[in-house]
């Protein structure tokens, strides 16, 4: 049976799609549907060879006005390729020297921290600016729920600081990387890469655990434009595995899309 | 012709015999990325293999030639701009110009419907069109043939909203009002229509 999601392939393919939201939200369907992404590739390449069917032969002067454009016209470096996990490795290596030094502790640490999110972003081209951490920085300076945020960053840090943490990390389906760090019954998700939602939807985390699931909040709102974050997790026991799954913005009960992401605590 | 008096040319041809392929023998991404780092000669072959689609697809779309060499000629220097651009991993390059083409063919439709309608007319008139030739090209040739062998399998509703969503820019919601079906059957339609397309076709 082919639902109603998995039957837009056709028009995506031939990009049939009624607008850019449309469009979004059949990539995101994809970017969870290895089978349905397969399916439209193919689609798409099949579309392209209707072309050849409407094939013409251009004129001689259509042929000189292209090379004599072109010999003015400059080409376009090819779009810088930063891969997440080489800035999260960097990340991951910067917190556990600090821990290693034994001498990071509160606001120093979380200086270095930063600097450390410098380092990545330079290392990353300058597109990993948004490296979850920055926000974090920021976080910190906002006016209501400062405290609570200064606690959670302690808490993040000491996680990724803590050199017995356990780390497991997966691509994710559609794309990007997702980070678990978990130390006693916490656990830090680092998240980069992962792909942009349509307006209204959001990435929300979800510890699974044997017989039950339940929701670990929905990640900060940017995340849902692109951008890489992080996200504190909690209660998490030996054996559980933690999830992210796209929702509604407002969050739901139990997961309603397959997740994008597992990770074994 | 030529003879024994030009031992050169035997020469040459002994040569490529011998496995150094000549660049209208290299595959699109080869071609590409030779592009991409300002060949000029590369992008003479990309020209040659893609020129004619591009043309006749925006042509199919916009009608009017003398708008359509126009677009043609912005998608080949975007070809051309763009070449670094390319990802293989994504598809194609040959679904790299044609989704480029298709894209800029219908804008200028969609942009020319919501200029003066009468301005658009005028210049179409205006236009002594050239008259049209079929690609001469046999590779391209081979590939028209199996299009529409392969056309010829579908249904008539599936060929018609596959034909109006690519040729016809037209949203699946604009082919299903067009065809008087339900949404869901244009949906259904254009993707069981291109699977079997792609099927017929051998695509990988």
């Amino acid at each position: 049976m082919v639902d109603e999601d998995h039957v837009m392939t056709g028009v995506y393919a031939l990009d049939a799609v009624q607008d850019d939201l449309e469009r979004r939200t059949v990539a995101l369907h994809l970017a969870g549907c290895a089978h349905c992404r397969e399916e439209a590739r193919s689609l798409r390449e099949t579309a392209a060879m209707l072309a050849a069917d409407a094939a013409l032969t251009p004129p001689a002067s259509l042929h000189d006005r292209v090379f004599e454009q072109i010999a003015r016209t400059p080409q376009e470096p090819p779009l810088p390729v930063i891969h997440p996990a080489v800035a999260e490795l960097s990340l991951a290596r910067n917190a556990r020297h600090d821990s290693g030094r034994g001498t990071g502790r509160g606001a120093g640490r979380a200086t270095r921290w930063v600097a450390a999110a410098a380092a990545v972003v330079i290392l990353g081209g300058g597109g990993l600016a948004a490296y979850g951490v920055v926000q974090l920085d920021r976080a910190r300076q906002a006016q209501d729920q400062a405290s609570r945020l200064q606690s959670q960053t302690d808490r993040v840090l000491a996680i990724l600081g803590d050199p017995a943490a356990r780390r497991a990390t997966v691509t994710a389906t559609g794309g990007g990387t997702a980070t678990l760090y978990t130390s006693g019954s916490q656990a830090v998700l680092l998240a980069a890469g992962l792909p942009r939602l349509p307006n209204g939807r959001a990435y929300q985390l979800w510890v699974v655990r044997p017989n039950q699931v339940v929701s670990a909040g929905l990640a900060p709102s940017t995340a849902a434009g692109g951008q890489a974050w992080n996200q504190l997790v909690t209660g998490v026991g030996r054996g559980d595995a933690v999830a992210i799954s796209v929702e509604p913005s407002t969050g739901s009960a139990q997961p309603t899309t397959t997740p994008v992401a597992v990770l074994k605590a | 012709m030529s003879g024994p008096t030009e031992p050169s040319r035997g020469g040459r041809s002994g040569l490529r015999s011998v496995g150094l392929p000549t660049l209208d023998q290299q595959d699109d991404e080869e071609l590409i990325r030779r592009v991409a780092r300002g060949d000029t000669s590369a992008f003479e072959v990309v020209y040659q293999r893609y020129a004619p689609r591009i043309l006749g697809l925006v042509r199919r779309v916009l009608r009017d030639p003398a708008q359509s060499e126009e677009v043609a000629q912005e998608v080949l220097v975007e070809v051309w701009r763009l070449a670094a651009r390319f990802d293989p991993a994504q598809g194609s390059l040959r679904a790299w110009v044609t989704t480029m083409a298709r894209r800029r063919a219908i804008d200028r439709v969609r942009a020319a419907q919501a200029a003066d309608a009468r301005d658009v007319a005028a210049a179409a008139a205006q236009h002594t069109p050239d008259f049209d030739q079929v690609s001469e090209s046999v590779e391209i040739r081979l590939e028209a043939e199996r299009v529409r062998h392969c056309l010829g399998g579908l249904t008539g509703l599936q060929r018609e909203s596959i034909e109006l969503a690519f040729f016809g820019g037209y949203s699946h919601r604009e082919v299903s009002d067009l065809l008087e079906q339900p949404l869901g059957t244009i949906k259904t339609r254009l993707r069981d229509g291109l699977i079997r397309l792609r099927d017929c076709m051998g695509v990988a």
